[in-house]
């Protein structure tokens, strides 16, 4: 008899927390959660929203089929989630990403604002992901708004959304590390600091970054704003004008950047017309072997070979270093799909790690799902060469996630990598074709090999021992 | 002259929210007393109402058209 295990990055409202049990996702609710949410399925705009999949479907679950008498704390029910196929956090998300995500957080608002009621917070983390459609977890974050109430949640808005956008949109800088080394976010104080005289004459750094770093410094602890607002008549109307207005400065934040390293490779890259035609063959044959629940796209770029990948897989998860060209695969895969890809910012060699409280509130990269398909095409020159991960190591790795494998070798003789060693010394002696074949037939069984460009690149489908 | 005006009456909102923003008591989110005040700001005409009644003391004293204690004549 397995125990219901509770989600470990849960725990901040004490009104709800997410739990497992048999394989399925649920949500216990307190008391005053459960009133809520009993207000909550009577409301329109929650049945519509959850019918467009913009919210996670939800829908009541037994006590008993939840285990919920074997999860500790004093909880009143429990709901039970659709499954996320793959947990992605926002400093894995390209801009456009977190941006849909910033206005999926604010449409929420404002539409349970048209029926009484309000997300208590914002976070970025209630945000998932079906491929490129994002979905809102978190159904215990609606309450009936208390009439003279302000909206809790702004200043987690403003740190979690809007503030990474705006440093992107208008200074260019990435937000994905910040995010990543700071849970809460970026505070007002920082961001405005970064931002100059220049920025506050674009719209949301006057208000929502200036000065709401000035008011912050200027807070008086002693005494309660929010009884003042609620005797003076804080009104619901001031918290829509309030989010309609963020929804224009966010809808219309745009990064301008329209070169990368790598995201003009699909066009760039050195392969002519034949063996392109080739590697395609090679890797649709592949792919097609079986059906896959969960492919890896490493270094996938704009996700030329993830959407082959995802006509034989469940979901794929289509990661590259380079952030805009996951932008461009964020951005074609919303307007024409498939709908089973996953676009996301990551470096192997500096994966993302566990975070947070105990670091269990945020996964790493690997505990979130193991995929049974593998794609690292055109990848492991720049992890041994660029990242200096020495071959048996990077080998030992893709073999411990115990997945079929489709990889290339791009050898030392192709002009890629004599690009990557131009200004190196050559100390990668275990990166040769014999030694990687070698270590490659170890930990897997080669199934195909085709070699390309005159043997200067090759491919490999293999499968684990 | 209408834009001044409008710019002094902005300067005085804010800076009786600088004098007189406070942190709030209760859910599990801390609102920030800065970032509520703000929220007044930014909630169009009605916002600008409240943050008007909340302070009228404090706006009528910046313009000194309000009497001090000291200067009650009954005191």
């Amino acid at each position: 008899m397995t125990t219901p295990r509770l989600e470990p990055g849960s725990f901040r409202d004490r009104e709800g927390r997410v739990f497992y049990y048999q394989g399925r996702v649920f949500r216990a609710l307190s008391r005053r959660a459960f009133e809520s949410w009993q207000g909550l399925r009577e409301t329109r705009f929650f049945a519509r929203l959850m019918d467009e999949g913009r919210i996670v479907a939800t829908r009541p679950a037994q006590a008993s089929d939840a285990g919920l008498e074997a999860l500790s704390g004093d909880w009143a029910a429990a709901l039970e989630h659709e499954r996320i196929p793959f947990v992605s956090y926002p400093y894995e998300w390209s801009f456009s990403m977190l941006r849909d995500a910033a206005l999926l957080q604010l449409e929420l608002l404002d539409a349970a604002l048209e029926e009484g009621f309000i997300l208590k917070d914002a976070s970025s983390y209630n945000v998932q992901w079906q491929g490129a459609r994002p979905v809102f977890i978190d159904v215990a974050s609606f309450e009936r708004w208390t009439a003279g109430d302000p909206w809790a949640g702004y200043l987690q808005f403003c740190q979690l959304f809007l503030y990474p956008l705006l440093l992107t949109a208008y200074r260019d800088l990435p937000f994905q590390p910040w995010l990543r080394g700071a849970i809460d976010g970026i505070p007002p104080a920082d961001c405005n600091r970064i931002l100059g005289w220049r920025d506050r004459l674009r719209p949301g750094v006057l208000t929502d970054v200036w000065l709401q770093a000035r008011l912050h410094a200027a807070a008086d602890s002693d005494r309660s704003l929010r009884s003042e607002l609620r005797r003076a008549g804080f009104r619901k109307e001031m918290i829509v004008h309030n989010v309609r207005r963020l929804k224009k400065v966010v809808g219309k934040l745009a990064w301008r950047r329209t070169a990368s390293e790598w995201a003009d490779y699909a066009d760039a890259n050195s392969y002519d017309g034949e063996n392109r035609e080739v590697k395609e063959r090679f890797v649709r044959q592949a792919v097609s072997e079986r059906r896959w629940r969960l492919a890896w796209d490493l270094g996938a770029n704009t996700g030329i070979f993830s959407r082959l990948a995802a006509e034989h897989a469940d979901y794929v998860v289509a990661l590259d270093v380079d952030h805009l060209a996951v932008d461009r695969h964020y951005r074609e895969l919303k307007a024409r799909g498939p709908g089973n890809v996953l676009p996301l910012v990551g470096n192997l060699a500096d994966a993302s790690p566990a975070l947070g409280w105990r670091h269990r509130e945020r996964q790493a990269l690997g505990e979130r799902g193991r995929p049974d398909l593998v794609l690292a095409l055109a990848l492991i020159h720049h992890l041994v060469i660029t990242a200096n991960i020495p071959l048996p190591e990077l080998l030992d790795w893709l073999a411990g996630l115990g997945s079929h494998l489709v990889i290339e070798l791009v050898t030392k003789q192709d002009p890629m990598v004599r690009k990557l060693l131009r200004n190196k010394e050559d100390r990668y002696h275990d990166y040769e074709t014999p030694a990687f074949e070698a270590g490659l037939g170890e930990r897997f069984e080669v199934l195909r090999r085709e070699p390309l460009h005159h043997g200067t690149r090759v491919l490999y489908f293999a499968r684990p021992r | 002259m209408q834009r001044v005006m409008q710019r002094w009456f902005f300067f005085l909102l804010v800076s009786s929210g600088l004098a007189l923003v406070a942190v709030p008591a209760r859910a599990y989110l801390d609102p920030a007393s800065g970032s509520m005040f703000l929220q007044l700001l930014l909630g169009g005409v009605a916002g600008v109402a409240v943050v008007v009644k909340l302070y009228w003391h404090k706006l009528l004293g910046l313009f000194g058209m309000k009497r001090g204690e000291h200067d009650d004549p009954a005191a």
